[in-house]
């Protein structure tokens, strides 16, 4: 287990390298120059040149590379060109709201997706399978925003239950008071992800139940109830436990969509702003806050993957 | 989306090797319902591509100030946005783009990650060891996170819309295409074409590459959809295909605004776009059901 932990570290070490160097290539090819984005257009070409020196901008690119991943690994995330503040306490509060959205979708994902995979599985091919398959296909193929719109005109603007905004004053999230902003954002994000783990949960469920193992239990006269917990669910639930946690960097970083449709204030929202302004460092700092998160969780998954798994873990 | 995948999550389903005869591909698409309820969809929007502009009732910048966000009526089929515009015309002018940019990207992307998929699955070793890790590295990286990334750095236009949508779907295409050419490569027809001293050249693209098109064309049906939505979502943050041509995502967007006044402005886009994704999914899914029964 050890060994394998390892060696997944050092992989994981070399895929953040190469996803910065992707980001400082993309971002070096960026038509804006900074330093007329920082002085504005009316400074003089000698300001210009002097800031441009005190940046560091004329050092060969491997050096800046290197000086900015420096930087970057010390937690100097540098200043936004555009609201002129330091941009690691911004990035932190936004990266906060976006877990506890992820955390959110995760509770409603999660159940919901392998009950009714699981039902669709034992029950396959009679009406609760077909309900749940045509559902399914529904939540695969509807884009996340359009997914969102749908929700928004039934509980925002038919039932007025639930507020189509989820802008927060003071940027983060109090959960005691503002609960029912995460609602709406929450449920989305889970919606698109419930068809598509709740079918690998069905394929998963009907495999097993076809399994020697299953078939020897029932036919040793174990009660049914005895054979799903213990022998199907324990074995069919390992793929699509798999399946969500290969969609952890959607959750942390892919819900800019999400994000921007509610208004939330989270590291996605904080991406597209960014993207739309041209502001470089805050693109650069909230594309590698993603990232290392993403390649973190994807470590936990595959490490929890192998505990649940011993043909894994053996191998 | 991907997915999926490519979804938005870039969801790929699974597929396995099912060689379809050429002849018999249209006949298993008429055999299967979903499919034919998804090429209705398609052909649709292709229509509406090429004689929406004789249909539409209204130009797509004529005002009505005295209706904004007005509700669908018998005058304006799918109500007016903000400056009281009509919003059926402008959706169905926009059809042309959504025609013409997601098929385009895709082909790019089936293109490149074909090339590169082949190369590396035939010729094995170390390069394709890292060929493959730095594709398994860049599906990691969230998909909405790199469009945007590519059209900060290359500046928004259509022609980045479809670059990005392009390169973001090179990895799992190349990634497809690698497994399918690791399964052919070891096949009788194979080695009888290198006992015959064939090149690499005609191995790969006479021998390996029709045999390996069924899945990769399946694959690419369903991203087509994802890159509708792909262009549907860079519209919807405002980095789309810049003004003044409309377009479904900026559509969306604009509605958004007055969502809680009159939903139908954002939504007739947002279904539009779903419809897309629905049907290219459909289409998928019924040549894959259909393809596997011929078996």
């Amino acid at each position: 287990m050890l060994r394998f932990i390892l060696r997944r570290l050092g992989l994981l070490v070399v895929t953040m390298l190469v996803l910065s160097m992707v980001i400082f290539a993309l971002s070096e090819v960026v038509p804006v120059d900074p330093t007329v984005m920082i002085l504005g257009r009316e400074s003089t070409p000698e300001q210009r040149a002097e800031l441009a020196e005190g940046m560091g901008l004329n050092l060969p690119v491997p050096e800046r590379y290197v000086n900015w991943l420096t930087r970057f690994v010390q937690g100097d995330f540098g200043k936004s060109y555009i609201m002129d503040v330091p941009i690691e306490p911004l990035v932190i509060r936004r990266l906060n709201n976006s877990l506890v959205l992820a955390v959110v979708a995760l509770c409603i994902l999660v159940p919901v997706s392998l009950i009714l995979g699981v039902l669709a599985g034992l029950f396959a091919s009679r009406w609760p399978d077909k309900v749940i398959s045509i559902g399914s296909l529904l939540s695969v193929s509807l884009p996340d925003f359009v997914i969102g719109m749908i929700l928004i005109t039934i509980f925002a603007w038919g039932l007025k239950w639930l507020p189509a905004d989820s802008s927060l004053r003071g940027e983060q999230i109090n959960l005691a008071l503002q609960w029912k902003k995460l609602v709406l954002p929450g449920l989305t994000a889970a919606l698109v992800l419930i068809g598509y783990v709740a079918r690998v949960t069905r394929v998963s469920v009907i495999e097993v139940m076809e399994s020697a193992y299953v078939r020897t239990a029932i036919l040793k006269g174990l009660r049914y109830r005895t054979v799903v917990v213990r022998h199907i669910l324990r074995n069919a639930l390992i793929a699509p436990i798999a399946i969500i946690t290969t969609q952890m960097n959607w959750l942390i970083g892919g819900l800019i969509v999400i994000e921007q449709l509610f208004n939330y204030p989270g590291l996605g929202s904080l991406f597209a702003q960014a993207s739309h302004d041209n502001d470089l460092p805050l693109i650069e700092a909230a594309a590698m806050v993603a990232i290392v998160l993403i390649v973190f969780s994807q470590l936990l998954a595959d490490i929890l993957y192998a505990a649940l798994n011993p043909r894994i873990r053996l191998n | 989306m991907e997915q999926p995948l490519e979804s938005p999550t870039t969801v790929t389903p699974a597929i396995d090797v099912v060689p379809i005869q050429r002849t018999s591909r249209l006949r298993l698409l008429r055999r299967s319902p979903s499919a034919m309820i998804g090429t209705a969809i398609v052909i649709f929007w292709v229509l509406m591509a090429i004689i929406g502009p004789l249909i539409v009732p209204y130009g797509i910048n004529d005002i009505d100030p005295g209706k904004i966000w007005s509700a669908p009526s018998a005058a304006h089929w799918m109500g007016t946005d903000a400056l009281g515009r009509d919003i059926f015309s402008r959706l169905i002018i926009a059809a042309r783009l959504m025609m013409l940019l997601p098929p385009l990207a895709v082909a790019i992307g089936v293109l490149i990650g074909s090339a590169v998929g082949l190369w590396a699955g035939y010729r094995g070793g170390w390069l394709d060891e890292i060929v493959m890790r730095f594709m398994d590295v860049m599906m990691a990286f969230p998909a909405v996170m790199l469009y945007l990334m590519i059209v900060v750095a290359f500046g928004q236009s259509a022609t980045t819309v479809v670059l990005a949508i392009a390169i973001a779907n090179i990895p799992a295409i190349s990634r497809l295409v690698r497994g399918l050419v690791l399964d052919l490569r070891g096949r009788e027809f194979v080695a009888a074409a290198r006992m015959r001293g064939e090149s690499t050249f005609y191995i790969l693209f006479r021998e390996i590459l029709p045999n390996a098109t069924a899945p990769i064309l399946i694959d690419a049906l369903v991203r087509i959809g994802y890159a509708a939505f792909a262009i549907g979502a860079l519209g919807f943050l405002g980095l789309g295909v810049p003004p003044p041509n409309p377009d479904w995502g900026g559509m969306a967007a604009d509605g958004r605004t007055a969502i809680v006044l009159m939903p139908t402005a954002a939504l007739f886009p947002a279904l539009a776009i779903a419809s897309l994704v629905i049907a290219f999914n459909l289409i998928a899914d019924g040549l894959t059901a259909a393809s596997k029964k011929e078996e």
